[in-house]
């Protein structure tokens, strides 16, 4: 490959990531990758690049949205006084409301509709799933303690804390509330890198079932996937899987499924997991993705294609 | 209710109409704002005169767009008229000093860890740090592009929709920024 064959390609490799190239660029990529490796492998480390952007993603947090409403419920009754908006717009302020608790540093509530979670198909036991005992709890913090405890802090009416292991049962609702609907990504992913090490328990890879189907965070995702790849067994983590391969939008997710699946025989993949598969290589627009799902077809003895 | 049934009772004055408007897209409005100025009074600010156009001007618009197209061309105007403005009087840095030493005012919320996991948590922290630098060495307009595109997953028709620019444009304009991007972040792949 010439080096400037080499350089125009790989400068397209962050639209491609993007999908926004066209056909026929794609086409051009595809094949110059066919022959070369280190192209290849340029693009794999773009891959990488491109997720790490992920990281700097900004997330307002609850009280900022709170003064947002708060101070536009002011402003609107000035801008149309004689009118009912203000009237109605103070209803919703106050029903958006969000308590912001003392001391300094405690964060604000938020209504339980505003976490409406999206609800994957057989998995709406873990969509129902509330705080039980601590109904209507913020989970805001959760950290090892040396003795191999977790404390964790929510904020309900006022802030309360409670220490216990892993296995007890108000510790385990609080994780799996908490890797549901804490606003903060990173305490959704440190929840469910806790709750992985309770993978072997049903209600836990339910929980991470969910996390990976739906959390809008990749990394929250990635690390549920991790957590479940040992279970790739159990048809509710194959049904989970078969939704993140056909409908997550990060290609590194979807070859992680099939990673995931890898070293499986056929007996050993549900129907549903199979078909998912075959329906990936007639709409994945990824070269690298549709060829392990090829690979994983084959070794299986599966046909690539649906009839 | 549709989204054209909602845009058209609001205009005829429905106040849970307008609700439903505000509450569909107001914290994409905010999460767009606060990561483009990385200032918390600013994006309040970019928010709150966001919605007060919508609401003065809501009865003129006439469906040549999507409401999206239309709410967010007015976010992204305000939010590129910030960074302009900032880039008059200087850059303003997240970061303040206090008594307590310098602190970056993004980071100023709370953010929890698990302790257990120190340098996975201390990696990612680094790069996030990076990622933040290489955003803010993007013109306003890249940044834009680039917001739109990655975090807020806009096709580039759209983004030139919103930014009142061509596709080819758009994506031109992304392809400045990813190059800017790589050659900040490359140490890290």
């Amino acid at each position: 490959m010439s080096e400037m064959n080499c350089k125009n390609i790989r400068e397209q490799f962050a639209l491609l990531l993007y999908g926004e190239l066209s056909f026929d660029e794609e086409e051009r990529i595809d094949s110059h990758l066919d022959g070369c490796a280190e192209c290849r492998a340029a693009l794999a480390r773009q891959k990488v690049l491109h997720e790490a952007v992920d990281a700097a993603a900004v997330t307002p947090s609850p009280a900022l949205l709170n003064r947002c409403r708060e101070n536009l419920a002011e402003m609107l009754p000035r801008e149309k006084p004689a009118s009912g908006w203000a009237n109605w717009w103070s209803q919703i302020a106050g029903n958006w409301k969000i308590q912001v608790l003392r001391p300094v540093g405690a964060v604000a509530l938020l209504a339980i509709g505003f976490f409406a979670a999206k609800v994957t198909p057989g998995l709406s036991g873990v969509a129902s799933m509330g705080l039980g005992d601590f109904g209507g709890a913020q989970v805001r913090n959760v950290a090892a303690q040396p003795d191999g405890t977790l404390r964790i802090v929510f904020d309900e009416k006022r802030e309360r804390t409670i220490s216990g292991t892993r296995d007890d049962q108000r510790i385990r609702q609080l994780l799996m509330a908490a890797a549901k609907e804490a606003t903060d990504p990173g305490l959704r992913a440190q929840t469910v890198t806790i709750l992985v090490g309770d993978a072997n328990e049903s209600d836990v890879r339910e929980a991470l079932a969910f996390a990976m189907a739906n959390d809008e965070n990749t990394n929250v995702r990635l690390k549920a996937m991790e957590g479940l790849q040992r279970y790739a067994n159990d048809p509710m983590v194959q049904n989970a899987l078969a939704h993140v391969l056909l409908n997550d939008p990060n290609s590194g997710m979807r070859t992680r499924v099939i990673d995931a699946l890898t070293g499986h025989d056929g007996q050993e993949l549900d129907r549903q997991m199979v078909g998912a598969l075959q329906e990936l290589m007639s709409r994945e627009d990824d070269s690298d993705v549709r060829e392990r799902a090829r690979q994983m077809l084959h070794s299986i003895k599966a046909s690539a294609e649906t009839y | 209710m549709d989204e054209t049934e909602l845009i058209r009772a609001a205009q005829a004055g429905d106040s849970s109409a307008f609700e439903e408007l505000v509450r569909t897209y107001d914290q994409s409005v905010l999460r767009l704002a606060l990561s483009m100025l990385r200032s918390p009074e600013d994006a309040r600010d970019v928010y709150q005169e966001t919605f007060l156009r919508v609401y003065r001007n809501l009865h003129q618009f006439r469906f040549d767009c999507s409401f999206h197209t239309w709410l967010y061309r007015i976010a992204t105007n305000l939010c590129l008229d910030q960074l302009r403005r900032r880039k008059v009087r200087r850059e303003e840095p997240t970061v303040m000093t206090t008594p307590d030493g310098t602190l970056d005012r993004m980071d100023a919320a709370p953010e929890t860890r698990v302790e257990g996991d120190p340098q996975r948590n201390l990696f990612s922290g680094q790069i996030r740090k990076r990622v933040k630098e290489a955003l803010a060495q993007l013109t306003p307009r890249e940044r834009m592009v680039f917001e739109l595109r990655h975090y807020e997953g806009l096709r580039l028709r759209k983004i030139g929709e919103v930014l009142g620019t061509s596709e080819e444009a758009a994506k031109n304009c992304l392809f400045r920024a990813t190059q800017k991007m790589r050659t900040a972040l490359g140490e890290f792949v």
